[in-house]
């Protein structure tokens, strides 16, 4: 085969996820496009690649999930691929196909393997056709009563999921029958919002239970297992730590579980990556809960630890190049040591995970070999209240589970992020509790348990602010009214298109 | 010559005298005292005190300071004069936490409601929040309705309370 994959690839994403596969693009030689709503003006990931687009205004149904905006910016530019990142439209079978019937490869799955494994209700069929195990429910919730019969018939606590989509939208847990009225009230308005589709299902409640997910690459023919990641501590269903391996995981869990997410990509001659979740029980027995037909927020785990880059593998498969270019000369990669990730968000830890807005003031990362930073913030940057509050990724690799805990919490700790209140402390809080130290993570380890806020401010802070208030004007940095933090002076060559 | 600075954090007032000698910073918090060593790199204090070496990051944005220790934030409002006394809003005003759009008012004006019924629902970054009667009262004004966008510290609910 001659030439490269593709010709010139469109990044329909935004945020560190658009920076993190513009990287790959680079280094594979291949030109990209970058898209961007009218607040992300001048942000880093419109920076990120060779060109950069402006698709619409904030909302989302507007810009990044517009589809003929970004087909229209696909054919402007000449891109002949299109990759869509994590969340946005990479889970949306009709934009799958609409790429391919306008000549466009969508660095994904095809349309048709994506709606039998990303709509969660089509995904339990396919699920269970395939032999893998499955959480007790029941599919096409359209009603509160039917939740009530539901409910009653596999026993409360139940969870409403959305059926369109993941990420923790349109997820409501009924303990209760009193709490149904509200709970499938909302969760069918934020099933509608988030994915324009206000089907929900419903499932048994596993409790306690870890959250295990196992990394798939497939090339439609043939499918390998890259181990698994264990994603148990969240709030409000959206992932805050994801490590692996898991500490839960025996060799014949992993087994298991691998073989049942193989089984699931072969039964839809699924083509890329994907990932394929379950819930862990104290027991052993694992069920399963949902595919993503995509890239996840937390892949860079599953790269620290093989020596894989995912994105790289991805285009490779959409280019239609077997899997074992893919894997590259060594086959299927050994998995060594231990990594976790921490996810870096604009919200207060401490107050509802209020989202967060302001400007940027200061942005200083940590460095040291293991350590990686995913990040699609800079320094200067206004943080709008539109997308999501993921900022960053702080993923830290060791020889043991104790190394890279350590290693991480020196990132966070030694990051200095100031002008919009993150999650940076009570990340560092997590990683340094009893509960995450000794492995003992599940689904409900950081909502079961009041998290007390830092209320007093240490001396060598109030030390630091008194020598700031006392140091010539003109000898410190980071203030917010200098000119320095005009996104125009930041601006590269095809920042001003 | 010893200098003040008046600060609030969260609502709690700061009053910190300081006197400043070259790198050496000598601290009285409301009669405690501290000194400390001080270097600095731009944003980075390098501060030393009492055998310990902290690295903190310090920066003043729009409406106060921003300081960072050990992965730590604080914002610390900087008081001036009257200002911040009349800004700062009464416990029976409920104000928007942040920019976003309201979904839902559930409160209605001239009802009586317990502590934690719920009032208004925000929607912002694609998820929902629920913002809550703080204690006993009445529902004196509702100032905000379903489908309108709203502004950080935007006045939404006015609450009397009840004992």
């Amino acid at each position: 085969m001659s030439g490269g994959p593709f010709r010139k690839v469109l990044v329909a994403n935004r945020g560190e996820i658009a920076v993190r596969v513009c990287r790959t693009l680079r280094a594979m030689g291949i030109p990209s496009v970058t898209v961007y709503s009218d607040p992300d003006r001048g942000a880093p990931h419109a920076r990120a690649g060779d060109e950069s687009v402006a698709i619409g205004p904030a909302p989302p149904a507007q810009s990044y999930l517009h589809a003929a905006a970004i087909l229209e910016a696909a054919r402007r530019t000449g891109a002949d691929a299109i990759h869509p990142g994590y969340g946005f439209l990479s889970e949306n079978a009709a934009f799958a196909a609409e790429c391919r019937a306008a000549g466009i490869a969508f660095i994904g799955p095809s349309p048709e393997s994506m709606a039998r494994l990303g709509d969660k209700s089509a995904a339990r069929r396919t699920a269970a056709s395939a032999g893998v195990p499955l959480v007790p429910g029941a599919e096409e919730i359209g009603s509160a009563a039917r939740v009530r019969t539901e409910a009653e018939r596999v026993g409360f606590p139940v969870m409403l999921k959305a059926a369109g989509g993941g990420g923790g939208r349109g997820m409501r847990l009924v303990r209760a029958a009193g709490e149904i009225p509200s709970a499938f009230d909302a969760a069918q308005r934020e099933a509608k919002s988030a994915f324009g589709d206000d089907r929900l299902l419903l499932e048994k409640y596993v409790h306690p239970a870890r959250h295990v997910e196992i990394q798939i690459l497939s090339d439609g023919r043939e499918a390998v297992a890259l181990g698994e990641r264990e994603c148990s501590l969240q709030r409000r269903h959206q992932k805050l730590i994801e490590e692996s391996p898991s500490v839960a995981v025996t060799p014949a869990i992993r087994a298991a579980m691998q073989g049942a997410a193989v089984a699931l990509a072969t039964a839809a001659g699924y083509s890329g990556a994907m990932t394929a979740e379950f819930l862990l029980g104290s027991d052993g027995a694992f069920y399963f809960l949902e595919v993503n037909t995509r890239l996840q927020v937390e892949h860079t785990v599953t790269e620290m630890r093989s020596g894989l880059d995912l994105v790289r593998a991805q285009v490779l498969i959409a280019a239609g190049r077997p899997l074992a270019e893919a894997l590259g000369s060594r086959g299927a990669p050994e998995l060594r040591g231990h990594a976790i990730e921490a996810r870096l968000c604009a919200e207060d830890p401490y107050h509802g995970y209020l989202p967060q807005t302001g400007t940027l003031l200061v942005l200083a990362w940590h460095e040291e070999d293991g350590l990686r930073v995913d990040s699609g913030i800079a320094e200067g940057q206004t943080l709008t209240p539109y997308y999501d509050s993921l900022l960053a990724k702080i993923i830290a690799h060791g020889r043991d589970r104790e190394e890279a805990r350590t290693r991480l919490v020196r990132a966070l700790r030694g990051t200095a992020l100031l002008g919009v209140t993150t999650n940076q402390p009570f990340l560092i809080d997590l990683l340094e509790d009893g509960a995450f130290r000794g492995g003992e993570t599940f689904t409900d380890t950081v909502e079961a348990r009041a998290w007390p806020a830092p209320d007093t401010i240490p001396d060598p802070a109030l030390a630091a602010v008194a020598a700031y208030a006392s140091t010539p004007r003109s000898a410190r940095g980071g203030d917010e009214d200098t000119d320095r933090y005009s996104p125009w002076q930041r601006l590269g060559a095809w920042g001003r298109r | 010559m010893s200098r003040k600075l008046l600060l609030r954090h969260g609502g709690t007032p700061i009053a910190l005298t300081y006197e400043r000698k070259g790198g050496r910073v000598a601290l009285d918090l409301g009669g405690r005292r501290f000194e400390a060593d001080v270097s600095h790199e731009g944003f980075w204090f390098d501060v030393r005190s009492g055998g310990r070496a902290t690295r903190c990051a310090v920066a003043r944005g729009r409406r106060g300071l921003w300081v960072s220790c050990e992965g730590r934030s604080f914002f610390l409002e900087e008081e001036r004069g009257e200002t911040l006394a009349k800004g700062t809003p009464s416990a029976d005003e409920l104000r928007a936490p942040m920019t976003g759009r309201v979904v839902q008012v559930a409160a209605e004006a001239g009802a009586s409601v317990s502590e934690g019924d719920l009032l208004v629902t925000i929607e912002a970054m694609k998820m929902e929040f629920r913002l809550v009667a703080p204690e006993n009262g009445v529902i004196a004004e509702v100032r905000c309705e379903a489908g309108a966008r709203v502004e950080l510290g935007d006045l939404l609910v006015v609450l009397e309370p009840r004992a």
